[in-house]
Formats: structure tokens, sequence, C-alpha cells
């Protein structure tokens, strides 16, 4: 679907554990942060229509500095929505995406050796696309090796 | 939001400079244009053919199911985007690829990857954390 990007990890533990880390205003806040921000997690109402609201701040002045000189602000505020929500095993999730919507859903089974993790981050809506975009991960890579190959 | 049929026409030429706000460190919005304006399979479909390299509109026309009108339109929406470019040369017009939006669409699409990698680095880490805080509860 669309531009979607799918990374599967499995962890030796309970699926509980996975859930509460995943789903929570806390334990979200514990390991969101991309490398040199912290988060904070103001909202985390866990039910479809709930809304997951979180700011981002440049943990270092370092961080800070580069945001600066991209133009950015060191700290910044995502308004997402819970658009689905089937505990322990499902929660999806859509942020506004510049003009387009992100949508980004974390599904959770128990397996051998613990919990996996199947996570599909999308950038496209399926609707805008009608199922067009199939396939096109391999046209770009092989695109981009064409264009590699001209230049 | 999804855009209405035909919005892509209007899609600005990139530029490179500008960043989306997102949590996202680098998004360029001309990805967004990229993405609109190859969602198309009849413009995909032109970009697949521009992949061998330059081509006259007549054998862009000739090898395509579409009406030559059709793929006058499309091409104008491509070049409008910024991922294809014209040259004429008498009376021929042979239009190519431009790299540049492909490669934001490939960084982008690595990006995206590499932001959710290093979370669940993290949230690995934690995981390990809460367990090892957990067992010594017991």
């Amino acid at each position: 679907m669309g531009s979607a990007q799918v990374i599967e990890r499995v962890w030796a533990t309970d699926i509980q554990l996975v859930w509460e880390l995943w789903t929570t205003a806390e334990g979200i806040a514990s390991w969101f942060g991309p490398k040199g921000f912290e988060v904070e997690v103001t909202t985390c109402d866990l039910r479809v229509g709930g809304a997951f609201v979180y700011t981002m701040r440049a943990a270092d002045p370092a961080t800070a500095a580069a945001m600066e000189k991209r133009g950015r602000p060191a700290s910044f505020t995502v308004e997402s929505k819970f658009t689905e929500v089937e505990r322990p095993h499902r929660v999806v999730y859509d942020s506004p995406y510049g003009p387009e919507t992100m949508t980004t859903a974390a599904e959770f089974s128990e397996v051998e050796g613990g919990v996996k993790l199947v996570l599909t981050v999308d950038a496209t809506k399926p609707e805008m696309l009608g199922g067009a975009m199939m396939g096109w991960r391999s046209s770009l890579e092989r695109l981009a090796e064409a264009v590699a190959a001209a230049g | 939001m999804p855009l209405p049929p035909g919005a892509a026409r209007r899609a600005t030429v990139p530029s490179s400079s500008g960043f989306h706000h997102h949590p996202f460190q680098c998004i360029y919005i001309s990805v967004d244009a990229s993405l609109q304006a190859l969602a198309d399979p009849r413009r995909r479909a032109i970009v697949e053919l521009l992949r061998s390299g330059e081509q006259p509109v007549s054998d862009l026309v000739a090898k395509l199911p579409i009406a030559q009108s059709g793929v006058s339109r499309h091409l104008r929406i491509l070049r409008e985007t910024g991922l294809v470019t014209v040259r004429a040369a008498g009376q021929k017009r042979f239009y190519s690829l431009r790299p540049e939006p492909f490669e934001e669409l490939s960084d982008w699409l690595e990006e995206m990857r590499a932001v959710w990698e290093h979370r669940l680095d993290n949230f690995e880490t934690e995981l390990e954390r809460r367990m090892a805080a957990r067992t010594e509860h017991e």
C-alpha cells in the first residue's frame, strides 16, 4: 500500500508490557523521541477517535542549533488521532503530514520466543492513490539504479 | 486530506530547500508533489519508459496505450512537478528524467525508516530496563 515502510521485530517479553510501553503516555515518552529529542505526551486518549498529542523538544543545544540551521523550531507539537484500538494486539493512529496524513499501525502477536511487532508507516492515503502505488518501491529502486548508471 | 483529481497539475516546481514542520528530521515539501504525480499509473508508465533515457514525444506516444493528448497532458504534469525535463531540437521535443526528485524520494523513504529503527532500538532498551526492574521486585 502506497509508500509504506514495514518493520518487524521480535522481543523476548510479554504482550502486556509491550502494549503498555506503546500505548500509555508515560510509556511512549520513554522511547519515542528521535535521537537528541525529548518527548512529552500531553494527551493519550486510547480509543477510536481519541487524541494522541505530543511535543518534541531538542534535548541538547547541538540539536536545537541543528534544527535552527534548517529553519525549523527546536520544539513542536504533533496532534494525532487514534483510528484503531484492539488491545493488546493492534493500535493505529493518523498524524498530520504536510497536506496529507501519515498512518502508523502497530500490530503485536504472541509468537515463539516472545512478542512480534509488525509496524507499518504509510505516508500516503490509499484512497488518494487508489492502490496505484503497488510495486512502487521496487520501481523506485530500479529508477535510482538507472539514474546512478546514467549519472 | 485527499486532493481533488487534477490537483497535481497545479503543483508548483519543487523547492529542495523547503522542509515540513514534522518529527521526521528532513522531509522535503517536494516529496508530496512527486508522490502525487507518480500516483497516476499512466504517469508512472511514462517515467518507466524514460528510465532508459531521453525520448521524443512521438516515441512515447507510440509505446503507450494513451492518446497523444493524454500523453501531452501527463508530460506537462510531470514537468510541472519537476520529475522530467524537456529539450527542443528542431520540431521535436525530447523528454528525460530529472534525478533530483527521485533521489529525494529515495532519501525520504530511507529517513522515515531510519527514524523508526532508532525508536525501536530505544523501545527495546526501555523494555529490557523494565523487565529487569520487574525481576528485582519479585
